[in-house]
C-alpha cells in the first residue's frame, strides 16, 4: 500500500483512529501518514466540539404546549425509519408538471391498464407479480440460494435502471451491480470454480467499463472522485482476497481489480476508458450464464437510455430470457425454479415494461412509436401465453387466473381476445 | 423525567412506550433527550439558529403525532430521519432561502468569552470551513462526527446506500484537510 492508498483509507474510515489492518500496516512505518492521521483525528475532534447554537429558553416549552391535545392516532404511519426523500423530481416529470401529479398519473394508467387487463369482473386489480408471488408462497417451496441471489440482485438492479432517470443514481446503481459480481466472483473463488469465476469477471468488467465509465463521464469532479474512491476500495479489496486463493482463481480476480483500478483513474482524469472489444451475451450459453449475461447486458443498456419505449424493449428482453430459463427449469423437472423464475417474469412485465409502456402512452406516441409499442405488446403477450403453455401448473394457474377471470374463458386456448397487457389502456378503448 | 444530554438513557424505552400510550411528561423527556442534538445537526445544515430552532420545533411535533406507529428500536435514528425530511420541506418551501451567516452566539457551555479569544476563533475558522461544505457532505460529516453514528445508521437517516455515505464522508474530510491543514498542524505542533 502506498501513501495515496493509505490516505483515501484514512478519509474513507468510519473511525479514522482506527483504520483497516492494510493501512496501519502503512501508518507503522511512515510519518508523513502519521501526521495525516493526526490531522484528521484532530479534525474530528474539533468538529464534534463545534459550539452549539443559542437556543430560546421557550422554544421547548412553546413546543410542548403545541402538542396536539388528542392522543397520537393511529392512522398515521410512517415507517419506523422514514426513507429520505428524493430532492430533485426526475426528468420526465419536468416541464411545469408538478411531480406528485404525473406520478400519481403515471400510477393510474398502469392500474387502468392492469384493470383493462384482468376484465370487468368484481376482482381487484392487481399484478401478475402478485399472483404469481401468491401461488409460490402458497406452495412455500422457494429456495433462493447464493447464486440465485445475485439473479435477484441484479434484476432488481436493472428494474431500478428502467425508472431512474439521472446519471447520478444510475451510476450509483451500476456500481451496485459490479460490486455484488464480484462478491459472488470472490465467493466462488474460494470454492475453486475458476471457469464461474472468469465468466463473471467478464460480466464485472462490462459493467465497469461500458456502464460506470461511460456513464460516469457526464458527472462532476467531485462525482467522479467518489465513483473512483469506490473503484479502488473495491479493487483493494478484491486483491486481499485474491492472495491466499489458487493461481487460477487469483488470475481472475486480480484481473477484476486491474479493471476497477484503471477504470478509477480514467475517471479521475477524465479520459476515455479502457478500450474493450464489442461484447454481447453469446447466444449460446447455457442457461443460468446466459440469464446473467442478459441481465448484465440490458442493465447497461438501461443505464444509458431515456426513452421509455427502448426502456420497455430492454425490459422484454430480460422478460424473454427469464421464460427461457423457466422452461428450461420446467424441462428439467424444477418446478420450485420455474415459479421463482415466473415471479421475476411478472415482476419484469410489471415493473420494467408495463411502467415504461405507460409513459409512452401517455404521451400520445406517433404512429411510428405506436407501431413499436403494439409490437412489444405482442412480444410480451406471446411470452405470457408461452409460460402458461409450457411452465408449471401452479404458475399457470395463477396466470389464468389473472387473464381470464370474470370473462368465461376456458383455460389453455390461446390468446383472450378481451386481453390486454398493462399499459394498453388507450387501445382498449 | 429529566434528561438534558444524555441518549441512550436507560428509561427511554419506557419514556417511548408512556408517550405511545399519549404521555406527555414522558415525551418531553424525550424531547429533553434529544432536542439539543437535532437543534445542531440542524444548525449545521441551515447555519441559521432561528430556523433550526422552527424546524426542531416540527420535528417533534411530527414525531409526537407519528409516534404510535414507531417500531420501537432506533429512535434516535427515527428522529433525525424526520429531521432530515423536515429540512428537505423547507428547501422546497417558497420561503426558503440560502444562508451563509456565521453564528451569533457560542454555546452557553463553551468557555467564558474571556478565557480565550483565540479558541474562538480558531472554532469559527472551522465552523466557516464547514459550513462551506455542499449540505449533502455536510449532513453525513456532522452525524458521525457529532452524533457518532455509525455509517449504516446514517445511510438510513438519509436514505442513501452505505458506501455514499463513505464517499460523501471521505469528501468532506478532503475537501476540509485541504482548507484546513495549516490549522491543524499548527494545533498539533
Amino acid at each position: 500500500m502506498n501513501c495515496k492508498d493509505a490516505y483515501t483509507g484514512l478519509l474513507s474510515a468510519e473511525r479514522p483512529d482506527m483504520p483497516a489492518a492494510e493501512v496501519a500496516q502503512h501508518l507503522s512505518r511512515c510519518p508523513k501518514c502519521q501526521q495525516r492521521q493526526r490531522r484528521i483525528i484532530l479534525l474530528e475532534q474539533e468538529l464534534a466540539e463545534l459550539p452549539r447554537p443559542g437556543e430560546s429558553p421557550e422554544a421547548r416549552l412553546r413546543l410542548l404546549e403545541r402538542l396536539p391535545d388528542l392522543e397520537p392516532p393511529p392512522s398515521i404511519t410512517p415507517p419506523s425509519i422514514i426513507p429520505l426523500k428524493e430532492v430533485e423530481s426526475p426528468r420526465w416529470l419536468g416541464r411545469g408538471i408538478p411531480a406528485l401529479v404525473a406520478v400519481a398519473a403515471a400510477v393510474l394508467f398502469l392500474v387502468i391498464g392492469l384493470v383493462a387487463w384482468l376484465g370487468p369482473g368484481p376482482r381487484p386489480a392487481h399484478s401478475v407479480a402478485k399472483d404469481i408471488k401468491a401461488v409460490v408462497k402458497d406452495s412455500g417451496q422457494v429456495v433462493a440460494g447464493p447464486a440465485d441471489h445475485l439473479v435477484t440482485s441484479l434484476l432488481e438492479s436493472d428494474l431500478r435502471l428502467a425508472r431512474l432517470t439521472t446519471v447520478p443514481e444510475r451510476v450509483e446503481t451500476l456500481i451496485d451491480m459490479a460490486g455484488r459480481l464480484q462478491n459472488e466472483a470472490i465467493r466462488l473463488a474460494r470454492q475453486g470454480q475458476a471457469d464461474e469465476v472468469a465468466w463473471l469477471h467478464d460480466l464485472h468488467e462490462q459493467v465497469v467499463v461500458r456502464g460506470l465509465a461511460v456513464r460516469g463521464r457526464s458527472l462532476t469532479e467531485a462525482q467522479r472522485q467518489q465513483i473512483a474512491l469506490a473503484l479502488e476500495e473495491r479493487a483493494a479489496s478484491t486483491e486481499a482476497a485474491a492472495l491466499p486463493l489458487g493461481p487460477a482463481e487469483s488470475r481472475h480476480l486480480q484481473a477484476m481489480s486491474t479493471v476497477s483500478r484503471q477504470t478509477a483513474q480514467a475517471l479521475l482524469a477524465d479520459r476515455e476508458p479502457p478500450a474493450l472489444p464489442a461484447w454481447q451475451p453469446p447466444a449460446d450459453l447455457d442457461h443460468s450464464r446466459g440469464l446473467l449475461g442478459a441481465l448484465v447486458w440490458n442493465g447497461i443498456r438501461l443505464a444509458g437510455e431515456d426513452d421509455p419505449l427502448r426502456r420497455a424493449d430492454y425490459c422484454t428482453d430480460i422478460a424473454d430470457s427469464l421464460l427461457q430459463s423457466l422452461l428450461a427449469a420446467t424441462a428439467a423437472g424444477s418446478p420450485n425454479a420455474a415459479s421463482t423464475l415466473g415471479q421475476r417474469m411478472g415482476d419484469v412485465m410489471d415493473r420494467g415494461v408495463a411502467a415504461n409502456l405507460s409513459l409512452v402512452e401517455s404521451a400520445q406516441p406517433d404512429p411510428q412509436r405506436q407501431a413499436e409499442l403494439d409490437r412489444l405488446r405482442n412480444r410480451n403477450e406471446a411470452a405470457l401465453d408461452e409460460a402458461i403453455k409450457k411452465g408449471p401448473p401452479g404458475l399457470q394457474k395463477a396466470l389464468e387466473e389473472s387473464k381470464g377471470k370474470g370473462k368465461g374463458k376456458s383455460k389453455g386456448k390461446g390468446k383472450d381476445p378481451n386481453f390486454v397487457p398493462p399499459g394498453q389502456m388507450k387501445k382498449k378503448d | 423525567m429529566i434528561c438534558e444530554e444524555g441518549v441512550d438513557h436507560p428509561a427511554e424505552q419506557q419514556w417511548i412506550r408512556q408517550a405511545q400510550a399519549g404521555d406527555r411528561e414522558a415525551f418531553a423527556a424525550l424531547v429533553g433527550c434529544y432536542w439539543p442534538r437535532i437543534n445542531r445537526w440542524l444548525y449545521g445544515l441551515t447555519q441559521n439558529t432561528h430556523t433550526a430552532e422552527e424546524l426542531t420545533q416540527e420535528v417533534f411535533l411530527k414525531a409526537w403525532t407519528a409516534l404510535r406507529s414507531f417500531s420501537g428500536t432506533g429512535f434516535r435514528a427515527w428522529l433525525f430521519t424526520i429531521a432530515g425530511n423536515a429540512l428537505i420541506d423547507l428547501r422546497r418551501s417558497p420561503k426558503a432561502a440560502p444562508t451563509q451567516e456565521l453564528p451569533e452566539s457560542l454555546s452557553s457551555n463553551e468557555p467564558s468569552p474571556a478565557a480565550n479569544v483565540v479558541t474562538r476563533e480558531s472554532l469559527a475558522l472551522v465552523l466557516e470551513s464547514c459550513a462551506r461544505l455542499p449540505e449533502h457532505f455536510r449532513a453525513p460529516l456532522l452525524l458521525r462526527t457529532q452524533e457518532d453514528l455509525s455509517f449504516a445508521e446514517i445511510a438510513k437517516v438519509l436514505g442513501i446506500r452505505e458506501v455514499t455515505v463513505r464517499w460523501r464522508i471521505f469528501r468532506a474530510r478532503l475537501l476540509l484537510m485541504n482548507e484546513l491543514k495549516d490549522y491543524l498542524d499548527e494545533k498539533l505542533s
